[in-house]
């Protein structure tokens, strides 16, 4: 059991390696100078563009930069252009507010889009199945920008309800969550909105397909109750399908966490990337758009382990 | 009780009919022109078509700006209202459209023809070609496609044919999958095996038996990806990194609007219905074609 485990995070280190490596080669096919894309020449002297060629040893051999950059990020040598803080410490900063955006946002999906998944699936054809395939194509096309800023609107401008902006109230420090949730509400409703028709697609599918299994008949043939069957039967092995689903919506997840992290000016991982992206502070978008991949390839270890949870016979072969 | 066991019975003989090898009948009931499909390309013909007249179904052009009416309600000389510098907000979806539209389908198009070449590759050669393909596939699919799209457009610039590319550049890799799945049922069959025998080369076994059996799923993934493409474009756009002022897209005459949300509602709102409509017209088409070409595949999956 734990050397599967062990085998399975070293299976994910060529996935990183790689991901690293075409950072690298974008950098690389970029016109002109690197020097110049590494810093905006027009806030150097000439000097200092020669100690910047020198001092991330662009006349070294493509290996030797390669393995530089990449320890840099861990060292933390690699500094924003502009700030001159370190991008690790930057990223470290962004974690919280990015993780607690992503993870109440797949909550409020998982908690909204599972129960109706179950009631369309259990009765394909029916008025409910219709009506939430109708509101499936409808929210898919819907950009969660325009919702967030109509949300702002109605919440914040018009009732006052809630804050339009920032992950704490003014004053406040750290990651309290009492003080945090209602600056958390309206984030995680436009996170969570493009990922509900999604899960609710794939549970309704999956307990559409666990409805026609032999075991399921045999409930009902002895006797349990609709109810029973449903809770206890249908879901439980429609789930093994719809975590991994989990899986691949985290890359789409992190995304909304972008466009969500800069209307509501939540000081994440994606405000930062847009942020550095606008003022072309290259060691930045580089340093966050690698930890995103990380990010991606930690959730699949998560959901295969999840997978052994929910399904035990995973976890025997 | 007899009720439920009636109906257990009733769907296991369905699923029995479609697993079986004659569903002719069953697919000839539902293979049919619907109501999604129709709406669908209805919407996209008016989409195109407002677009590609734009020069001349525009009451404004899209860049005139007129100070003194700035922000300005719905009237009838600005039938959707002016923006903040007193642009004809209508005039500005209409052009914007051309845009968004153009982004949509020359993206798409790049990504399905990377898509189709490394997923039939991948899948009819197989062994260490489909390895390989598929570990640079899985590569791309680890970066969420939004951060890897700020990064290229970081590296490369924010004109409209980087944007194009690297829209297209970053999406192949779900299409080469969906494609590869379906060359490897394909390849199963006994046609393929009679074209081997009598010596037909791989290429023509791609062209004329391969492609032709996978082309409507080749056609229902691509008219859907162009709605997605549309609202990616309209995100990056919304975030300063897509098309630049004062060129107009939907995505930032939203970002424009975002000042001005608690005094005019309609700023925000007309170039959001313009970026819904269109891309529900793709998504409409795209399960209505599913239907048509392709009825067994069930209601689909759009992602």
């Amino acid at each position: 059991m734990t050397s599967y485990w062990i085998g399975r995070i070293l299976q994910a280190i060529p996935l990183w390696i790689g991901a690293s490596i075409l950072v690298f080669v974008v950098l690389q096919l970029a016109p002109g100078d690197p020097a110049t894309i590494l810093a905006d020449p027009s806030f150097l002297t000439d000097q200092q563009l020669v100690d910047l060629r020198e001092s991330i040893g662009l006349n070294d051999p493509l290996p030797v930069q390669y393995v530089k950059m990449m320890s840099g990020i861990f060292t933390g040598e690699l500094r924003s252009f502009r700030t001159q803080e370190s991008t690790m410490s930057m990223i470290l900063d962004a974690m919280p507010t990015t993780f607690s955006v992503a993870f109440v946002g797949m909550v409020v999906a998982v908690l909204v889009g599972l129960p109706l998944g179950v009631a369309a699936g259990r009765r394909p054809g029916s008025f409910i199945d219709r009506v939430l395939s109708a509101g499936i194509v409808t929210v898919i096309s819907l950009p969660a920008f325009v919702l967030a800023i109509l949300l702002i609107r109605l919440f914040a401008v018009e009732l006052s309800l809630l804050p339009a902006s920032g992950i704490r109230p003014n004053g406040a420090t750290g990651y309290n969550p009492i003080e945090m949730m209602p600056h958390l509400v309206l984030p995680a409703v436009v996170t969570s909105f493009p990922l509900i028709p999604i899960l609710a697609r794939y549970t309704r599918d999956a307990v559409q397909d666990t409805l026609a299994e032999d075991f399921v008949r045999t409930a009902y043939a002895k006797g349990l109750a609709e109810r029973a069957v449903l809770m206890r039967h249908v879901v439980r092995n429609a789930l093994v399908p719809v975590v991994s689903v989990v899986g691949i919506l985290t890359p789409l997840l992190l995304g909304g966490t972008v466009i969500v992290e800069w209307i509501f000016e939540l000081p994440g991982i994606g405000r930062i990337t847009v942020q550095a992206a606008l003022q072309r502070d290259y060691p930045v978008v580089m340093s966050t758009v690698l930890f995103s991949a990380v990010l991606v390839i930690a959730a699949n270890l998560i959901v295969d382990f999840l997978y052994g949870v929910v399904d035990p016979r995973i976890r025997l072969r | 009780m007899a009720h439920d066991i009636a109906k257990i019975q009733g769907r296991t003989s369905a699923s029995e009919v479609e697993t079986a090898d004659a569903p002719r009948l069953v697919l000839s009931t539902r293979r049919r022109w619907n109501l999604r499909l129709i709406v669908g390309l209805a919407i996209i013909i008016l989409a195109t078509g407002s677009a590609l007249a734009a020069p001349w179904i525009s009451p404004y052009t899209a860049e005139e700006q007129v100070l003194s009416s700035r922000l300005q309600g719905p009237t009838a000389s600005h039938l959707l209202g002016t923006d903040n510098f007193g642009r004809d907000i209508l005039s500005r979806v209409i052009w914007g459209g051309r845009v968004s539209l153009a982004v949509g389908l020359l993206a798409m198009s790049i990504a399905v023809s990377v898509g189709v070449l490394v997923g039939t590759t991948s899948g009819y050669f197989g062994r260490v070609v489909d390895a390989v393909l598929m570990r640079i596939t899985e590569l791309v699919l680890v970066f969420p496609a939004f951060f890897l799209l700020i990064l290229a457009v970081a590296t490369f610039g924010r004109t409209l044919t980087v944007l194009i590319l690297m829209l297209g550049l970053t999406s192949w890799a779900v299409s080469a999958r969906i494609i590869r799945g379906e060359v490897l049922k394909v390849k199963q069959r006994d046609y393929i095996l009679a074209a081997q025998s009598i010596g037909a080369t791989n290429t023509r076994i791609i062209a004329r038996h391969i492609l032709p059996n996978i082309a409507s799923v080749i056609i229902v993934s691509a008219t859907i990806r162009v709605g997605v493409l549309i609202l990616v474009e309209a995100g990056l756009s919304f975030l300063g990194l897509g098309i630049q002022q004062p060129q107009p897209s939907w995505g930032n005459m939203i970002a424009d609007s975002v000042p001005f949300i608690s005094q005019i509602w309609w700023f925000t709102l007309f170039p959001g219905l313009a970026i819904f409509i269109t891309v529900l017209g793709f998504n409409l088409m795209g399960e209505g074609l599913r239907d048509l070409l392709d009825p067994r595949q069930g209601k689909g999956r759009a992602v």
